[in-house]
């Protein structure tokens, strides 16, 4: 603890320089050594310690915070050949170091379309009365850990499946798919290797056992937030 | 910065602005002067009950304020009569939805993100127009606000409803960072509906309904 103790000057006393020196001598040398028994509580964000005096030292920033938004993200496809990158959806890197205790939250939210399923006629969306071979799209997002990944990873928690709910009688009455989905993930698979960066991107690819349809993705919004502590 | 307030010498002449001016410096040190180099370094020695706590307020405009990061937030429930309903008539521009709208005062230069859903659906198509197919009918366009600047990129669409049957009801979501740094002072974040009206001589719909509303809106300081 920090304590300035104050050379007293009595009554009848000369005042010397020396007694008011030695005050001073004492608010000098005693203001560089402030602990918690000099801080009352809440004390640390009030008044007498300047803004960010007192924080916690992590290899970087504290928060780190990468986005991208686009309008039209992806025009329609049929991803059946795996899964393909939505275009410009790739942020990061986000550094960090496996003493720092990390949280990384990624969110993302699209709106997507496809045509209309229908079973009698033809063109884009017939079904030939076949309702097993339903299109279904996946998305998810990827990730990749410089230190010990050569290539991008699927988190699986983050698997969204698209897919119709109506199939119409005739092409005349069929009911156009769309809607928009979001993933909040809280990202835990943080490598050991002391210091690395991760980045992430979004892909999606259609199921191959189902009819080949192209699916529209745009109103895209991705970001990942880094917060150390 | 550690004090340094010069001492006097033997025989000096102390004069009122010489006592002043140490007493300001003394005064400036314990106001807010106090720098990392002041404190005690080889103990970590800041435990949570020296930083303010967080502060949480119900109402009227729901919110958390800590030390570093503030969370405004709006929560409206799923019940009919608590829906929004918009009506053709009603404007042509973006119109702020209560319940997704929310202003505030940021202490400081921050980072903003949004994280909202809600549902929509309309009511009433068949009654006024001969035929609706249903997700073909366009009857609003909703987006993301900030600061009164649309966001293209949050755009989702209302549909009109289908002869009664409830294909176009539509459980909406949008999470979005705002790459622009706030800076300290108002702003608002609010998801606005634009309706797509036709001046009214051949109306294709009615009711607009937007339930199930929730916002959160995060400012991130540090």
């Amino acid at each position: 603890m920090s304590k300035v103790v104050l050379t007293q000057v009595n009554k009848g006393d000369p005042l010397v320089v020396d007694k008011i020196n030695a005050s001073i001598g004492e608010w000098n040398s005693r203001s560089n050594d402030i602990d918690e028994q000099n801080v009352r509580q809440e004390g640390v964000d009030r008044r007498n310690i300047a803004s960010e005096a007192v924080i916690d030292s992590p290899s970087t920033s504290a928060s780190q915070i990468d986005s991208v938004s686009t309008a039209s993200a992806m025009p329609a496809v049929s991803p059946t050949g795996g899964a393909a990158k939505i275009p410009d959806s790739d942020i990061g890197p986000f550094t960090y170091n496996s003493s720092d205790q990390v949280a990384l939250k990624v969110n993302l939210s699209l709106h997507y379309e496809a045509v209309g399923l229908f079973i009698a006629g033809s063109g884009s969306g017939n079904l030939s009365s076949s309702l097993t071979s339903i299109p279904k799209w996946k998305v998810a997002i990827y990730y990749k850990d410089s230190a010990s990944m050569a290539s991008f990873a699927q988190i699986d928690e983050t698997v969204r499946t698209i897919t119709f709910g109506l199939v119409a009688i005739d092409k005349a009455n069929r009911i156009p798919l769309s809607g928009s989905l979001s993933i909040a993930h809280n990202f835990t698979a943080l490598g050991s290797t002391s210091t690395s960066s991760l980045s992430f991107n979004v892909r999606v690819w259609q199921d191959t056992n189902s009819l080949v349809l192209p699916i529209t993705i745009n109103n895209f919004n991705f970001y990942a937030q880094r917060i150390l502590r | 910065m550690p004090l340094s307030i010069p001492q006097f010498n033997t025989g000096d002449k102390i004069n009122a602005s010489d006592v002043k001016d140490r007493l300001q410096r003394l005064e400036s040190f314990l106001n807010g002067k106090i720098t990392s180099s002041d404190l005690q370094s080889t103990l970590a020695w800041v435990d949570s009950d020296l930083i303010v706590r967080p502060e949480f307020y119900a109402s009227p405009a729901p919110r958390m304020q800590g030390t570093t990061a503030d969370v405004h937030h709006r929560r409206v429930s799923n019940n009919l009569v608590d829906s929004v309903i918009f009506f053709e008539e009603l404007s042509n521009d973006y119109i702020p939805i209560p319940g997704l709208s929310a202003s505030f005062h940021v202490a400081d230069s921050a980072q903003l993100s949004v994280l909202c859903s809600f549902m929509t659906f309309e009511i009433g198509a068949s009654d006024v127009a001969s035929s609706v197919t249903g997700e073909t009918n366009k009857v609003a366009r909703l987006r993301l606000f900030v600061d009164g600047t649309g966001i293209r990129s949050t755009q989702r669409i209302v549909f009109a409803n289908n002869d009664g049957r409830k294909y176009s009801r539509k459980q909406h979501s949008i999470c979005y960072h705002h790459t622009a740094a706030l800076s300290a002072g108002n702003h608002s974040v609010s998801v606005r509906m634009k309706v797509i009206g036709d001046g009214g001589s051949s109306r294709t719909f009615k009711k607009i309904h937007v339930a199930a509303r929730n916002l959160v809106t995060n400012i991130q300081y540090r």
